[in-house]
């Protein structure tokens, strides 16, 4: 692994992914907390050596609490997302490595493909998953200086999902028909890269369009979230 | 003046009594009366507690589960030659309050678990409770019957109405004694009007409003009236991108039918003057202790975060929780707590985790005794903490099986907090969060509390030397 302020290469970095096993999952790649047994200091949790590593911890328990709570609990995702939010602002200020436009681009790439795979989640995307927007350039910077917490970052992506849910009530009201507009998406789609927010909000678009298109109508969204909301019920009985 | 408490400043010996409000003056020790529940090792998920409250009185104690049930508790009427019987209370009704629900419109399923009771103030012979789960509120009344009319003609055995050109003589009914029969009939449903999960339910001083709370929006209620309610506050952004804070409870003030409070994930309280404006947006006065830097880590926002307010019986002050303390506050001082009372600050060093295993999310309830001289509240491995306001003493106590002899005094329990673990006392490493009181409540008149460990309903009761 680099040391503090060496920037990667995305070379280095597939490098390091290949000696994992393949594939990682969230359980796999689930960091273990160090500072929970009772060896630790009565001073608390944050020690200094090892500061930046309890964030990442901490920071990948937040990205798994968001996307596998099974209850929704809007007071526990919202305090969570405030976590996350000051982690960021941490390591903004410890000034960590901020990883190039290539690189992010190339990291982009990788989400898009688990955009396409939360698909249902998708035609739900509402206003509280640019939520964790900010927190998507944060997890770069993470999953660069950590191949680990790589896999918290595609389930950043899957939080997102998740958090849609939350906005379920405000679907009606808020919900914009005119980004389901074919011309305005392909163009949009087509356009590929763009400022980081724009371009997130492309790829948005662009996966929503992948699973809606043919389904112009606001009914047949309607159906999507009803036969997702039966799923939810059975799968919650069932496991 | 700050009080601050915690274990290591505890230097009172295990052996002093805990005194505490309604019998001041005499010093007494807490012992046990009962307990309500199966033994069962295995906990069915509905038999968990989820809220108790006493009415006014102190006569009923009732106690709602995630199952959707509420029962009631009666007071045991006390004898001469049987005057221990303070405590003791035994089951007077029992009834499915809600059933569990799935809303198709949004997808979302409703859980029929019981997330607070509020009683009403008794006005005549029967009883009325308010209870709500995550989205409906209902308004039951428990009634008496204890006799029934007989000799109707009428009508036929089956109920059936008889044909009235043979009935030839009018008989009169006669009122026969029968068993006491409890009856609990839902009297009002308060549904639709809360998009997100009901944390709150207050009944307002002037006995004919309510106000419901949930996490973004604060309804006002009448309790006559179920197809209307007024929205008092709302802080729910136009943009969801925005949302950084919820509210996590609320209360109505007991004298003021004007005034309410609630409190925030971000450890705010908030006091609203309904007078100012239809739409309390802004607040009339603002609760907030500065940060303490030197105590800053990750979860400094989750434990900050409050779980419970409850305004003292006086009016004068009230009491938050949080995830490590619960504070007094003066409601004419706004910028910091009179008093801060330390629940398991050892827990500090083990915030990583309870982060990790979801217990930091915990909601723990607090509550006053009868003349506000002690509060109480809940901790891990069965634990419960009470503070006496005025001698600054403190305790902890077990609810557990063991010590569940009749009348037997309850040993104060100890922590050790780091160094060498003395005799009795319990490691922090060996406490146990599965078992977790987050729900107690205090009889307003007498030294009596009802503790919820899990499926089991504690009664304890103070014992005079």
């Amino acid at each position: 692994m680099l040391g503090r302020g060496v920037k990667r290469k995305w070379s280095c970095l597939e490098e390091e992914l290949e000696d994992l096993p393949a594939a990682p999952c969230v359980t796999e790649g689930k960091p273990h907390l160090n500072v929970s047994d009772g060896s630790s200091p009565p001073e608390g949790p944050v020690v200094a050596p090892s500061k930046s590593q309890q964030r990442q911890v901490v920071l990948g328990l937040c990205l798994e609490k968001l996307q596998t709570g099974v209850e929704l609990s809007l007071r526990r995702s919202v305090l969570l997302i405030n976590t996350l939010r000051q982690l960021q602002e941490e390591m903004r200020s410890d000034g960590e490595d901020v990883c190039s436009h290539r690189e992010s681009c190339l990291l982009r790439d990788s989400m898009k493909e688990d955009m396409a795979v939360t698909c249902p989640d998708c035609t739900e995307e509402d206003d509280i998953d640019s939520l964790l927007l900010p927190e998507l350039s944060n997890q770069e910077e993470a999953s660069l200086n950590d191949p680990k917490t790589f896999t918290a970052f595609s389930d950043a992506v899957s939080a997102m999902g998740y958090l849609s849910d939350l906005a379920l009530d405000d679907i009606f009201e808020d919900i914009d028909t005119s980004m389901y507009e074919s011309s305005d998406l392909s163009s949009a789609w087509a356009s590929g890269v763009g400022l980081w927010d724009e371009d997130v909000k492309v790829k948005q678009q662009g996966a929503l369009q992948s699973c809606i298109s043919d389904l112009n109508e606001l009914d047949h969204i309607m159906e999507i979230l009803v036969k997702r909301g039966v799923q939810t019920v059975f799968t919650k009985k069932w496991t | 003046m700050i009080l601050v408490r915690d274990k290591q400043c505890h230097t009172l010996p295990n052996d002093v009594p805990f005194s505490a409000g309604v019998a001041s003056g005499n010093d007494f020790q807490w012992c046990f009366s009962q307990v309500k529940g199966a033994i069962d090792e295995d906990v069915a998920e509905a038999d968990i507690i989820s809220t108790v409250e006493f009415n006014y009185s102190g006569e009923l104690l009732a106690t709602g589960d995630k199952g959707g049930r509420v029962v009631i508790f009666q007071h045991e009427q006390e004898s001469k030659n049987r005057p221990h019987l303070r405590g003791e209370y035994n089951v007077y009704s029992t009834f499915q309050s809600h059933e569990p629900e799935f809303d198709y419109l949004k997808s979302l399923e409703i859980e029929e678990k019981i997330n607070k009771i509020r009683w009403l103030p008794q006005q005549n012979a029967a009883h009325f409770l308010l209870s709500t789960n995550d989205k409906t509120i209902k308004l039951w009344k428990i009634s008496e019957r204890d006799k029934r009319a007989e000799g109707y003609n009428l009508k036929d055995e089956d109920g059936r109405l008889r044909d009235p050109f043979r009935i030839t003589a009018l008989r009169v009914p006669v009122l026969m004694p029968m068993d006491l029969m409890v009856e609990a009939s839902p009297r009002r449903i308060f549904a639709n009007a809360h998009t997100y999960h009901i944390n709150s339910i207050s009944v307002n001083s002037d006995h004919e409003t309510y106000l419901s709370a949930d996490d973004l929006r604060i309804n006002l209620w009448h309790l006559e009236i179920t197809d209307r309610s007024f929205n008092i506050v709302d802080i729910k952004p136009a943009n969801m991108e925005e949302l950084t804070e919820v509210i996590t409870a609320a209360e109505c003030h007991p004298h003021q039918c004007n005034v309410f409070v609630y409190s925030s994930s971000k450890g705010t309280i908030r006091l609203c003057d309904m007078r100012a404006a239809a739409l309390c947006d802004r607040h009339s006065k603002f609760f907030e202790e500065p940060e303490d830097p030197s105590s800053r880590s990750f979860f400094s926002e989750i434990i900050s975060s409050i779980s419970d307010v409850k305004f003292s019986h006086s009016g004068r002050y009230m009491m938050t929780r949080d995830y490590l303390s619960v504070k007094v506050w003066d409601l004419n001082m706004e910028n910091r707590p009179v008093e801060t009372y330390q629940v398991h600050e050892y827990l500090r060093s083990k915030l990583c985790s309870l982060y990790e295993n979801d217990c930091i999310f915990d909601k723990f309830e607090c509550c006053w005794n009868g003349s506000d001289s002690a509060i109480m509240t809940g901790s891990y491995n069965n634990f419960f903490r009470m503070f006496d306001r005025n001698t600054r003493r403190d305790i902890t106590l077990e609810a557990s099986r063991e010590s569940s002899k009749p009348r037997a005094t309850l040993k104060p329990r100890k922590v050790s907090t780091g160094g060498k673990r003395k005799k009795d006392e319990i490691s922090v490493d060996s406490l146990d969060f599965n078992k977790k009181i987050l729900h107690t409540a205090w009889h307003p008149k007498d030294n009596v509390i009802a503790v919820a460990a899990t499926n089991n309903l504690y009664i304890f009761q103070d014992k005079i030397n």
